[in-house]
């Protein structure tokens, strides 16, 4: 039981860090299965997040960045699409920072300045989502094919994927 | 090839000893059968069955076959996998590179039909969209039995 | 002196996976590295999305042969946690069971792998053979050797009674003395040692960096491992060591691999010691509530991670996958600057590259 008071305990660490230091940005904080504090926060805000997370809890440990295509808009990819880019870090227990990005040329800082690791994973991205990471040292595609012309293949994922299904 | 025209008797002579190494060359061909495996876009399952069948337990090496780095030196092509957008000009290339006769075994249900990949943004399909197959070993992944049944399949087809 | 680029792959002897490398040297050195990965992208993620629940865990295990079940696993486990579903003791016991008889089997794979490359083929053959129990002990419980097919959503479908069990305790046992003879090579073979020791150095500065994991991370001084820092069951109530090293080479993964097998070995013994009884798995919905999972379990090679994202239908909307190759990867410039060309097979099979989990 006491460990899961310290888990809880982290979260809400970040969370208080970030309100004390940015007091009229406002984040949203939602926990997901299993054990993992989620902050959703707007995307000027991830390098200093990632800076209370490094420097004043410890936290080093970047997972991996997932990103996703926000709204299920059941086959119309075109419209009110957002990317969201999650961040998850770990250290005995999840943190992630989510920054939802525009559908429509998505940019955002890169991570590596602080975190080389983070590359391969925002090159990924870069390259099946399309999102640019300012100041990446080496944003080329990762995976595909150096002939691929097509758009990035996770973009209109909803969309293909009901066409593809093609189920009853 | 077979050599026609037999003039003389120092024609004659030169058609028995061509016979002979030829059968000499099929005979050392179907004891020694040398193998290429080149991963095509599969999960690693076959390739480590492919070199499993070479350890003490099926060690395919009793019966002549023998794993080759270069494709120069290769009889048989094994693919695994199905085949990827990227990988598939270097397939043709290394399927080039192999001297005559050659033969080529997809392993693995994936390298037969594309198998769970089919449809993936960057996979073609099996291994006969690009290159000429010989032998289908199916199984996911396929058991080193069934490689070694798909060799011996292949020396089934060496001619004589 | 001139410089010379070599290209390596993306078919080459050293590994049976394709990866391009074109090394830059001087000499016998190695200055520089460029790597080219996706030879083997299948676009596992994007397909996911066009699969059922049910569907994709067939795929998801064909993520990496080697260790496929540790990926249906964590897949299994986000869903289950979407889902509320709370697994009888019994699957988590056999899950685990599994894991640590994959890890097993993977441990002994790469150890004849790097054996080869060194030139011992000695090892490779025998830890290859020995490998083989392993094997039979996984086919008889699931009827795979690689692919086991053994996880479904709410629990495992494989069961086992007591005569099945102590069968499995005496090959073990044989299993244990193979993996601690090996151990003892290792430990003390010379002719290893000269060709490992020293040779891609990963420092803890270097390994905090790049966020690398699993035995990687370990053999650089760095105790990280997730079956004890997650709190999983059942291993929070087992008794099992991590060992780390802080040498950071070839050798010290070499050490600590070999060492966790021997630790995977005690485990499964524990693991059938203490087997609950009961059911093996609870019903599960067609249906997954919305919502979304992060999950992450401790593979081979370290951290697999997976993000599920449902959004109430019976196909998931999102399904991320971070495996521990990526994480070595990302490394490998680093490692290979200034080694031997010689040397670059070892270093290359020092990481324990899967390249079919990084390009998925």
């Amino acid at each position: 039981m006491g460990e899961v008071e310290h888990q809880a305990a982290l979260g809400k660490a970040l969370v208080q860090g970030l309100r004390v230091k940015f007091p009229d940005v406002s984040f949203r904080e939602q926990t997901m299965p299993v054990d993992e504090t989620v902050v959703i926060m707007p995307a000027s805000l991830l390098i200093p997040a990632v800076k209370v997370l490094m420097d004043d809890l410890g936290i080093w440990h970047l997972s991996t960045i997932t990103a996703d295509v926000a709204v299920d808009s059941g086959g119309k990819a075109e419209t009110g699409e957002l990317i969201r880019l999650l961040y998850h870090f770990w250290c005995g227990e999840g943190v992630t920072l989510c920054v939802e990005l525009p559908g429509l040329s998505p940019e955002v800082t890169t991570l590596t300045g602080l975190i080389p690791g983070a590359a391969y994973y925002e090159r990924e991205i870069y390259e099946m989502f399309g999102v640019t990471f300012d100041g990446h040292p080496d944003l080329r595609p990762l995976f595909l094919p150096d002939d691929w012309n097509e758009e990035p293949p996770m973009r209109d994922s909803t969309a293909k994927a009901a066409a593809a299904r093609g189920d009853p | 090839m077979q050599i026609t025209e037999p003039t003389g008797v120092w024609g004659e002579l030169g058609l028995r000893c061509a016979n002979l190494v030829r059968s000499v060359v099929r005979w050392a061909r179907r004891k020694s059968l040398w193998v290429l495996h080149f991963n095509s876009g599969g999960c690693n399952g076959c390739d480590i069955e492919i070199l499993d069948s070479l350890t003490p337990r099926y060690d395919v090496e009793r019966l002549g076959v023998l794993k080759e780095a270069s494709p120069r030196h290769a009889d048989v092509l094994l693919v695994t996998g199905p085949v990827t957008r990227q990988s598939r000009d270097r397939l043709r290339r290394i399927y080039e590179q192999i001297p005559e006769p050659k033969w080529v075994v997809a392993v693995g249900s994936c390298s037969c039909t594309g198998g769970v990949f089919q449809g993936g943004h960057n996979v073609i399909g099996g291994v006969d969209q690009v290159l000429p197959v010989d032998v289908y070993t199916p199984g996911c992944p396929c058991r080193p039995e069934a490689i070694i049944d798909g060799l011996l399949k292949v020396v089934g087809q060496i001619d004589g | 002196m001139s410089k010379l680029v070599v290209p390596i792959g993306p078919q080459h002897p050293l590994l049976k996976e394709p990866l391009s490398f074109r090394l830059t040297v001087e000499g016998e050195r190695v200055t520089e590295s460029a790597m080219r990965l996706g030879y083997v992208h299948r676009g596992i993620e994007r397909l996911c999305q066009t699969r059922t629940y049910v569907q994709n865990i067939h795929l998801l295990e064909r993520v990496c042969g080697i260790c496929s079940h540790v990926h249906t696993t964590t897949y299994c486990r986000a869903v289950e946690a979407l889902a509320g579903l709370e697994l009888p003791p019994r699957a988590l016991h056999l899950r685990a069971l599994l894991c640590e008889l994959e890890r097993i089997h993977s441990h002994m794979l790469w150890l004849g792998v790097l054996a080869r490359n060194v030139g011992f083929d000695t090892i490779f053959m025998y830890a290859w053979r020995d490998r083989e129990i392993v094997l039979d002990i996984m086919e008889d419980l699931s009827g795979g050797r690689v692919s086991h097919a053994v996880n479904v959503i709410g629990g495992v479908r494989i069961d086992l009674d007591d005569a099945h069990r102590d069968t499995i305790l005496q090959q073990l046992d044989l299993l244990e003395d193979q993996v601690e003879w090996l151990l003892g090579v290792v430990e003390h073979e010379r002719t290893l040692q000269a060709r490992t020791r020293g040779i891609g150095v990963l420092t803890l500065a270097d390994v905090r960096r790049y966020c690398v994991v699993g035995p990687v991370a370990r053999a650089s001084g760095l105790d990280i491992d997730l079956r004890r820092d997650d709190r999983q069951a059942p291993y929070d109530q087992m008794h099992y060591e991590v060992p780390v090293h802080d040498a950071g080479d070839v050798w010290a993964r070499t050490l600590v691999r070999v060492k966790e097998a021997v630790e995977s070995v005690h485990l499964c013994r524990q693991i059938l010691d203490t087997l609950p009884a009961g059911a093996v798995s609870v019903r599960a919905p067609r249906r997954i509530p919305a919502g979304e999972a992060v999950t992450r379990s401790e593979a081979p090679r370290g951290e697999v991670i997976y993000y599920v994202r449902s959004n109430g239908s019976d196909h998931p909307a999102r399904v991320k996958i971070r495996t521990p190759t990526l994480t070595s990867l990302i490394t490998l410039p680093d490692q290979l600057r200034d080694v031997a060309m010689a040397d670059v097979s070892v270093v290359l099979s020092g990481v324990d590259l899967c390249i079919a989990c990084a390009d998925r």
